[in-house]
């Protein structure tokens, strides 16, 4: 009964409260220039036109997923990794993928990844190779697949989930670097945005706001639909309850565009900062959860180390965005707290790790439920 | 026409429930001081439990520092009981996982099981371990001691001479020494916390937003309850090993006190919805009373109702169980699984009815699975 009628009154304030923000939209745009922003990710030209267009970073999120479920077919101990397979796979060379046009397509992982950390995940190839080799039980000391009975993952000799490091990491260097650093920075945002591009329906400036947009993972619907949403945004989906990102994101990604398509460069820039500083809690708030989570499952090994290890590589992504909060040397000094064998993480590391990240976004209040 | 009343009214009414109080995150106008109830519990309840579970660790100090200068079948008699003493106590602190007991994770800390026998004995063995890393937490507290006490051998005449003749003995002591003497630094620490301080802390946190203590406290109580449900009885009955019964993963396997202590747990719970004291009367304001003002209802009938109905049934079927439990999952399995369906009815009365009509999240979840 009281839940009923507590469900209608949170009804009640979500339509004000979104009457609220849709009227406050609506006034700021009228301090500007006139024109709609849509609800959902679909603009048009004059002539109904699609204008919109993120093919490549679609082909590069298929490119990771496919690396991905060929990385975790190792999660069984007995079955070896290639690491010249993972290379050709980061390199889209020699045909390894069997999705539709990805072979012969001219998008790659490699080359799109922050230049000095190329390098980084050939390294983690050839680690969780040497890893799958191990028909051992992972243990501390000993690579291996750990198992509690439920779940299994591959581990190093020091507990490191290479997969993690490899999906989480390009999740990083690939994907929220591409967007935040590269597609909504100064070179990028100063191109064309008056004639449309030869065979195309957009301007340079609209597709490089499109590219962007590709890589958030999410349908043109988010968030009223996420099924569909990958990689950020399902990260994002799963830190709304308390960061509210969803909303926030979208809504910026669907200003910014509407603001570049009538030549409102001010509420653009606007939105690009929105989208950093949104994106970077989802960067931050994920870390503050897999640190949770290792303390929860503490004395799980396997789940620890799992957990951990999506966490490392959480935080090692913070330092891909132009505005982050933090410096290198504080994420420097974080991962040195997880340390390098997470058989041996000391709880006092882990909270330290947590409650100083967050302090620097104000996760205070919410940091023990995040 | 009858749609411009009601926009009308949908306006007024949002107009007023924004001037009247956005930001304030209960649903819920009722005449409940939450601060009272804190307060109740942390000085009625909380405290005193980890009063009660102090003394008992301080003999269990003093037991272990007697048998280690006279290692004879008395004092070894003597440690045992006052074990499975400290190890009752520890039931009912169990549920209060939060701020200082949260910092230090005293329930992975005290009673991760099953335990690791193999790492106990290359632990002692070595001499050279470090309890507070990840991977000692399965060699340590309450499931090792139960190990220690009652599972090196069939009789105690054979487990004294662990202590006294066989190998290690001298290593196994002070292996022994150092748990229990881990346990009693850990306790001290958190009723030390309680004692000076963090009662304020506690209950100036009053909201029921995320951070807050009553949300806390409610997350805890339904984990807690699901502790029971899944790791004490459901994963040794099965019921995530496609009903195959795992006897070694239930808690006190040496000693074979499981049900006892399941049931106590359970019987906890409920005293800590209507905040009874370990050692008196039920007195002042409770989760209970709270759900009672708010009006919550299940089926017609007041929810605190129904919920202590449910768990006077959870708690009854469980006392049916025959100790060991390690025995009952595979030989009386009817009974157990009784005991278990009665344990899971209560838990969408707790996770779900109650934590939403105090408006409350549900923070906790089982570790992710990708």
């Amino acid at each position: 009964m009281i839940s009923k009628f507590s469900r209608i009154q949170f009804y009640l304030l979500a339509l004000c409260f979104s009457a609220f923000i849709t009227s406050c939209e609506k006034e700021e745009d009228d301090d500007h220039k006139h024109y709609d922003v849509p609800t959902t990710y679909v603009f048009t030209d004059s002539s109904g036109n699609s204008t919109v267009d993120y093919t490549g970073q679609t082909q590069r999120l298929d490119m990771l997923t496919e690396m991905m479920t060929y990385v975790k077919t190792a999660n069984t101990s007995g079955v070896t990794l290639d690491a010249q397979k993972l290379k050709d796979m980061y390199a889209n060379q020699n045909a390894q993928f069997t999705g539709a046009g990805l072979n012969v397509s001219d998008k790659q992982i490699k080359d799109k990844v922050f230049a000095p950390d190329q390098g980084l995940f050939e390294q983690y190839f050839d680690s969780i190779a040497v890893a799958s080799q191990s028909t051992s039980v992972a243990v501390n000391g000993i690579a291996g697949v750990g198992d509690n009975g439920t779940n299994k993952y591959l581990f190093s000799a020091n507990g490191i989930e290479y997969t993690q490091f490899i999906e989480k990491g390009l999740m990083g260097a690939l994907i929220y670097y591409q967007a935040v650093a590269v597609y909504l920075d100064t070179d990028k945002m100063s191109v064309d945005n008056t004639t449309v591009v030869s065979g195309k329906f957009y301007t340079q400036l609209e597709h490089h706001w499109d590219e962007a947009f590709g890589y958030f993972g999410v349908p043109v619907d988010f968030p009223s639909t996420t099924t569909g949403s990958r990689y950020w945004g399902k990260y994002c989906s799963d830190r709304n309850t308390l960061l509210g990102t969803n909303q926030k994101l979208m809504d910026a990604f669907l200003k910014g565009r509407a603001a570049i398509s009538n030549d409102d460069l001010d509420t653009r820039d606007g939105q690009i900062a929105i989208i950093r500083e949104e994106w970077e809690h989802v960067v931050a708030g994920t870390a503050v959860h897999y640190m949770n989570g290792s303390k929860n499952d503490f004395a799980d090994d396997a789940l620890r180390n799992h957990q951990l290890s999506e966490g490392y590589a959480f935080i090692l992504s913070l330092k891909y965005n132009p505005a982050r909060k933090v410096t290198i040397q504080q994420i420097d000094y974080w991962l040195e707290l997880l340390g390098d064998n997470f058989y041996e993480v000391t709880l006092t590391n882990i909270n330290t790790v947590r409650d100083e990240i967050s302090v620097v976004y104000g996760f205070e209040s919410m940091k023990e439920q995040l | 026409m009858r749609q411009n009343i009601s926009a009308f009214l949908a306006i007024i009414l949002s107009g007023l429930i924004l001037t009247s109080g956005c930001g304030k995150d209960s649903p819920n106008k009722v005449n409940f001081d939450r601060k009272v109830m804190l307060e109740n519990y942390a000085n009625n309840i909380i405290i005193p439990t980890y009063q009660n579970l102090k003394s008992k660790t301080d003999s269990l100090k003093t037991a272990v520092d007697s048998f280690t200068v006279n290692p004879s079948l008395n004092e070894l008699d003597v440690l045992q009981n006052i074990f499975l003493n400290v190890y009752r106590a520890w039931q009912l602190a169990e549920v209060y996982e939060l701020g200082p007991a949260k910092d230090v994770l005293l329930r992975s800390s005290f009673n991760t099981f099953p335990t690791d026998t193999t790492l106990i004995g290359s632990n002692l063995r070595s001499g050279s371990y470090n309890l507070e890393t990840a991977s000692n937490f399965k060699a340590k507290g309450f499931p090792a001691l139960d190990f220690l006490l009652f599972g090196l051998a069939a009789s105690d005449a054979a487990i004294l001479d662990f202590y006294t003749t066989e190998t290690s003995a001298a290593n196994r002591l002070t292996y022994l020494t150092d748990i229990i003497g881990e346990i009693k630094t850990k306790t001290d620490g958190v009723l030390n916390f309680w004692q000076n301080g963090y009662v304020e802390t506690f209950k100036s946190a009053d909201g029921t937003d995320v951070g807050s203590s009553t949300s806390y406290l409610v997350n805890e109580f339904s984990y807690t309850w699901e502790l029971t449900k899944n790791p004490r009885i459901g994963i040794p009955l099965g019921k995530k090993s496609l009903e195959i019964p795992l006897p070694k993963k239930t808690e006190a396997y040496y000693s074979g006190i499981s049900v006892e202590l399941a049931v106590l747990n359970l019987q906890n719970i409920r005293r800590v919805f209507i905040a009874e004291p370990i050692n008196g009367t039920v007195q002042g304001l409770s989760l209970k009373t709270y759900l009672d003002e708010l009006g919550a209802e299940h089926n017609g009938q007041p929810l605190s109702d129904t919920i202590l109905t449910q768990f006077d049934l959870a708690i009854a079927k469980t006392e049916l169980v025959p100790n060991p439990l390690s025995d009952a999952v595979a030989n009386n399995t009817t009974v157990v699984n009784v005991a278990y369906i009665e344990i899971q009815k209560a838990m969408v009365l707790i996770k779900n009815d109650m934590p939403s009509a105090m408006g409350v999240l549900i923070t906790y979840q089982d570790s992710d699975g990708d």
